[in-house]
């Protein structure tokens, strides 16, 4: 008797972790299973330049503002420069350059769509661009400015 | 580059060297005292900090300057985006020509921005910090920090700093511009900061009359320590003894 529900609690151990492990399994392949559904918006974000970002693409997104804000400080007050790590850096990667109406110039949030639809789809609102430009810089200056 | 090698500070002297040279070869003498093109700026490596032993200024030499021209002010104002609405009282104007007349009836022409002041009483008064001093003698405003209270512009004896009241047309990407904050000269940082001469000395050099030179006023061997070592020069209401980094020839 005792050794029946002794194999009866093993076993809904075992099954317990079963279903942590696919539960853990599916969060994982997650997001593509999420986007393939369509049934969940996800936020559209426009192909870069570049090849490779400054880290992966789990850190920027989770650690960016971190990282742009200590870039911030070091650049402005000490004259600390480190191009790749420049907002402009990010604009001139990321900024889409074909207009999305033809013959009409791209606004600024259709240029950082990039920023714009996910900052948009967190609902965090997105101040860089009221002073920081939205444009492309030339070739000359890239890797430079403020 | 490693990281290494940016803090290695006998690589970075090297580099020095070996530009001092390609500068001392770029500016080739076509007659004596006239040179083609003007030595480029010392480059520090990126991931350094700015450091007192470097501490930027400009030399003005008044007898070269030109009631007419204003090379360096549309220069300055393309670089960094300072476009105006028309409207005088409100305009930013980070560099603009005035006129001195002596009591003798002289004039002497000139540019003004700012003067870049070891003592500065703009970041004295500053109340949050925007405005400071970088250890390489630039005089900055921090628009992150600045809340517009004008008390800079007060405090300046120049005025050369200017609030930004209403948007401007274009954005400029060599210079973020906040509408509510203060701005001025900053001797273009985002060009000597990778080696590169502001945008007003360029053009004064090419299309107006070469009056301007840029330089470390610590290094007695720069351009700009050699010229006024020779013809000596002045600040401004040196009365104030405010120490600028921006100095004039021929003013007296
Ligand atoms: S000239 Fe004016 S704005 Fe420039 S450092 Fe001196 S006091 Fe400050
Ligand atoms: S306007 Fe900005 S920079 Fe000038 S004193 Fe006030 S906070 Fe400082």
């Amino acid at each position: 008797m005792n050794k029946a529900r002794g194999w009866r609690w093993a076993a809904a151990a075992l099954a317990g972790v079963l279903a942590v492990a696919v539960t853990t399994a599916a969060m994982a392949w997650g997001g593509e299973t999420r986007e393939r559904s369509g049934r969940v918006p996800v936020p559209a974000l426009p192909d870069a330049q570049g090849k490779e970002c400054i880290e992966d693409a789990g850190t920027m997104r989770r650690q960016h503002m971190h990282i742009l804000d200590r870039h911030k400080r070091d650049s402005v007050r000490q004259g600390i420069r480190h191009p790749e790590r420049e907002l402009q850096s990010c604009v001139d990667c990321h900024a889409v350059r074909e207009p999305v109406t033809a013959g009409e110039p791209l606004t600024p949030r259709q240029r950082l769509a990039f920023c714009a639809n996910c900052h948009s789809y967190a609902a965090v609102s997105l101040d860089c661009f009221q002073c920081h430009s939205s444009e492309v810089s030339a070739p000359v200056n890239q890797g430079g400015p403020q | 580059m490693s990281e290494e090698q940016h803090n290695d500070r006998s690589v970075n002297a090297e580099r020095r060297r070996l530009l001092g040279g390609a500068a001392a070869l770029a500016g080739l003498a076509i007659a004596p005292g006239v040179f083609l093109v003007q030595a480029a700026v010392p480059t520090r490596p990126d991931g350094t900090p700015a450091t007192d032993q470097v501490r930027w200024g400009m030399l003005v030499d008044t007898n070269r300057c030109r009631t007419n021209c204003d090379a360096c002010v549309t220069a300055c104002r393309d670089e960094n985006g300072w476009h105006g609405h028309g409207r005088p009282e409100t305009d930013v104007k980070w560099i603009r020509k005035i006129t001195i007349t002596e009591e003798d009836g002289r004039r002497t022409s000139l540019p003004m921005m700012c003067q870049h002041c070891a003592k500065p009483p703009c970041a004295y008064v500053c109340p949050t910090g925007a405005t400071f001093r970088r250890d390489d003698g630039v005089v900055l405003v921090d628009k992150h920090l600045c809340i517009g209270c004008r008390y800079c512009m007060m405090a300046c004896p120049y005025q050369v700093r200017f609030f930004v009241h209403e948007p401007v047309a274009a954005d400029s990407p060599n210079h973020p511009r906040g509408k509510g904050t203060v701005e001025g000269c900053n001797l273009c940082v985002h060009r000597i900061d990778r080696g590169v001469l502001p945008a007003c000395v360029e053009a004064c050099a090419s299309s107006g009359r070469g009056a301007l030179i840029f330089g470390d006023l610590n290094n007695p061997r720069s351009e700009i320590s050699r010229a006024i070592a020779a013809h000596g020069a002045e600040s401004v209401r040196a009365d104030l003894k405010l120490d600028t980094g921006v100095r004039y020839q021929g003013l007296s």
